[in-house]
């Protein structure tokens, strides 16, 4: 998943951002409104986290802006202003839940994966495709109940055919949503990883989980639960 | 007696408005001053009259006196008159003429008569001037009342003095007809003009009353608030208030929003250092409960500190807006949870006090009523007389009694602060305090859950 994380503050930003990392997110950052108004027209995020108090352009204005340009992807505000009043401004706006400063980073990352999953219509933590099946809060691949290790590109990249489940999704659109801006694009990578997947998820090729669809990109059959 | 009532109706709160002040002055000079102009004009007019017939009865004196001959003690007087009336019966002119017995005054013989008075009965004159004066007097012949003025002159024959009063008498008739006319005319004419009076002041009253008429209704809508200031253009008089009024919403609204913002920002640049501490890794939990201890003191004593309290100017919140607001947070928030609310809402009912302490209050409810609900909130705002309630239900679990009153006691000090508790119904509790409010929790009868009511006075 990537994501955008718009705060001034470098000390915080960083902070977030190394969690956010940990948590097997691809994070881009931004430090003003108007940057982050800037990557967030530019790129297509799975979410992003966008502080309330920014220079520039005020993070109020930069949601609203997003979602003028029918952009809509989840977003989190984090406020230090938690008076209802700037709650309501900030979902009525256009996001999609807040979170109050100082907050903890399980809560912050609970909150999150709630929004991602909510986005593509998943209301629970566990997803699920026949044998197959990943807990979004603890990171746990299993397949027939035995647990899987992955590493963290192979675990964005099963995280998100999973969240797409059934859908063909192109090489291009997997490099977006699973690499920040700083990596270096080249489409090998991805064919290398799903490879990889494959190899660990189904050394036997007793389920093919993930179809090539030449010319159109890779998708993840979806297996009904017996 | 009448000064008590007098005072007892000036005193009476009724009057103690412009509109009655002015009522009471336009019918005192309506119905009191112009009646009075009426009699008196009446009364000049009838003085008037009586004083020309005097002069004209005067003049006929003249003229008997004029063709009166007197000869060795005898009147000789002409067969006819000059004067047509004398000679007709009953005409309504009359001329008598007596003698003047200076030593016995009280009988005289009556010497002559005009044809006129002829088949009527003979008058008891009953004053009879000294020679050289007159008097001017009424009597009555037949039951009618007659004028009579009276002159006496001495005529000399043969050296003999010949005293003689001469008598005109004048039926009274001619002056009440004249008399009778002119009232009819002059209150007639009164009575229009009254009417006309009352209509054009009542114009007028409505005229001059209708800025402050406007200004009533206006100041309701500020009240209510759906206006933010005074917008009319109002009389001279009544602007100079109108505009310090303005004066002083707008700068009472702008010095709230200052402050806000100077505590918002104070809690942002106290809480960002806090949330860069919390995001380190390695945190031991006992400085977590720390920081958790220190933000809640941050985010409740300024809240209260925020809170404009009962004291500002107000004008009114719709409350309505405020719940649909929450709703659509909270709808968004608890997006998991599927939440149904249940609204019965006066959409007339509103706050008085600040927008941002009325979401404060609301949001920490339905917020709490939310975490506590499997699924339905009941949300009901009504407004009794001089009274504004809003309760919040859920269909949670409940709270016992004893949770209850912890739940109205906690944050009464700032050290009391538990982890895990939330400090939202402090701050509840603090706002409806500072708005002389009352918070009363229970248990809903309906979605069996905890019900929360805030009662507002107004």
């Amino acid at each position: 998943m990537r994501l955008l994380l718009v705060e001034d503050d470098l000390a915080l930003q960083n902070n977030l951002k190394e969690s956010l990392i940990r948590a097997n997110y691809s994070v881009d950052v931004a430090s003003n409104g108007q940057e982050g108004l800037y990557q967030g027209e530019e790129y297509c995020y799975d979410a992003a986290i966008i502080d309330v108090g920014l220079p520039i352009v005020d993070g109020i204005s930069v949601i609203k802006s997003l979602r003028a340009k029918n952009i809509n992807y989840p977003i989190l505000v984090l406020t230090a202003r938690d008076s209802w009043q700037d709650k309501v401004a900030g979902l009525d706006a256009g996001a999609d839940d807040y979170l109050t400063k100082p907050f903890q980073n399980e809560e912050l990352l609970a909150r999150l994966n709630a929004l991602i999953r909510r986005s593509v219509g998943q209301t629970k933590p566990m997803l699920s495709n026949g044998a197959l099946s990943i807990n979004s809060k603890n990171f746990e691949v299993t397949v027939d109940n035995k647990v899987i290790s992955l590493s963290s590109s192979e675990y964005k990249l099963l995280a998100y055919l999973m969240l797409h489940k059934g859908d063909v999704i192109s090489k291009s659109v997997l490099t977006e949503h699973i690499y920040d801006q700083d990596f270096d694009l080249d489409s090998n990578v991805i064919e290398v990883f799903i490879r990889r997947l494959r190899k660990k998820l189904d050394p036997h090729s007793d389920y093919n989980f993930i179809e090539t669809h030449r010319g159109l990109g890779y998708q993840l059959k979806i297996i009904d639960d017996q | 007696m009448i000064k008590e009532k007098f005072h007892t109706l000036i005193n009476h709160p009724q009057s103690n408005s412009l509109k009655f002040r002015l009522i009471v002055s336009a019918l005192l000079m309506t119905f009191i001053i112009l009646p009075i102009i009426g009699f008196t004009l009446s009364n000049a007019f009838e003085r008037q009259i009586v004083t020309s017939i005097k002069k004209e009865l005067t003049a006929y004196s003249y003229s008997i006196l004029a063709v009166a001959e007197v000869n060795d003690g005898n009147l000789f007087m002409p067969e006819q008159l000059l004067e047509n009336q004398f000679n007709v019966i009953q005409s309504g002119l009359y001329a008598i003429i007596t003698d003047l017995n200076t030593e016995l005054n009280e009988t005289y013989r009556q010497l002559w008569h005009s044809h006129s008075l002829l088949s009527m009965g003979s008058p008891t004159i009953s004053t009879l001037p000294k020679v050289g004066q007159s008097n001017f007097s009424t009597l009555i012949i037949d039951d009618n009342k007659h004028f009579i003025f009276s002159f006496s002159a001495s005529f000399n024959s043969n050296n003999k003095e010949f005293p003689l009063s001469v008598h005109i008498i004048k039926n009274y008739d001619d002056f009440t007809g004249l008399v009778t006319d002119f009232e009819q005319q002059l209150w007639t004419w009164l009575l229009i003009l009254m009417a006309l009076l009352f209509l054009v002041q009542g114009i007028w009253l409505g005229w001059t009353l209708q800025p402050l008429r406007v200004l009533k209704s206006e100041m309701i809508q500020v009240e209510q608030g759906k206006l933010a200031e005074l917008q009319h253009t109002y009389p001279l008089e009544l602007a100079q208030v109108t505009q310090q009024l303005n004066l002083l919403l707008r700068t009472e609204s702008q010095q709230r929003k200052r402050y806000k913002n100077a505590l918002s920002d104070l809690a942002h640049s106290l809480k960002t250092p806090l949330a860069v501490i919390q995001s380190q890794q390695e945190l031991t939990l006992s400085s977590i409960e720390q920081l958790q201890l220190i933000n809640n003191i941050i985010v409740h004593q300024l809240k209260r500190a925020q809170s404009a309290g009962e004291s500002a100017w107000h004008t009114g919140i719709n409350v309505k807006a405020v719940v649909d607001k929450l709703m659509a947070t909270m709808t968004k928030i608890y997006f998991d949870k599927d939440i149904e609310f249940h609204c019965v809402i006066d959409s007339q009912a509103s706050f008085k006090g600040d927008e941002a302490d009325l979401l404060e209050i609301l949001g920490n409810i339905i917020d709490n009523a939310c975490k506590a609900s499997k699924q339905h909130i009941a949300i009901s705002v009504n407004q009794p007389a001089k009274q504004l309630t809003i309760s919040v239900a859920d269909d949670g679990a409940g709270i016992n009694t004893e949770l209850q009153t912890d739940i109205l006691n906690r944050g009464t000090r700032s050290d009391t602060y538990k982890e895990g508790h939330g400090i939202g119904l402090a701050i509840v509790r603090d706002l409806v305090d500072s708005y002389q409010g009352q918070l009363i929790l229970g248990n809903s009868s309906t979605l069996a859950g905890a019900e929360f009511t805030l009662i507002f006075y107004k």
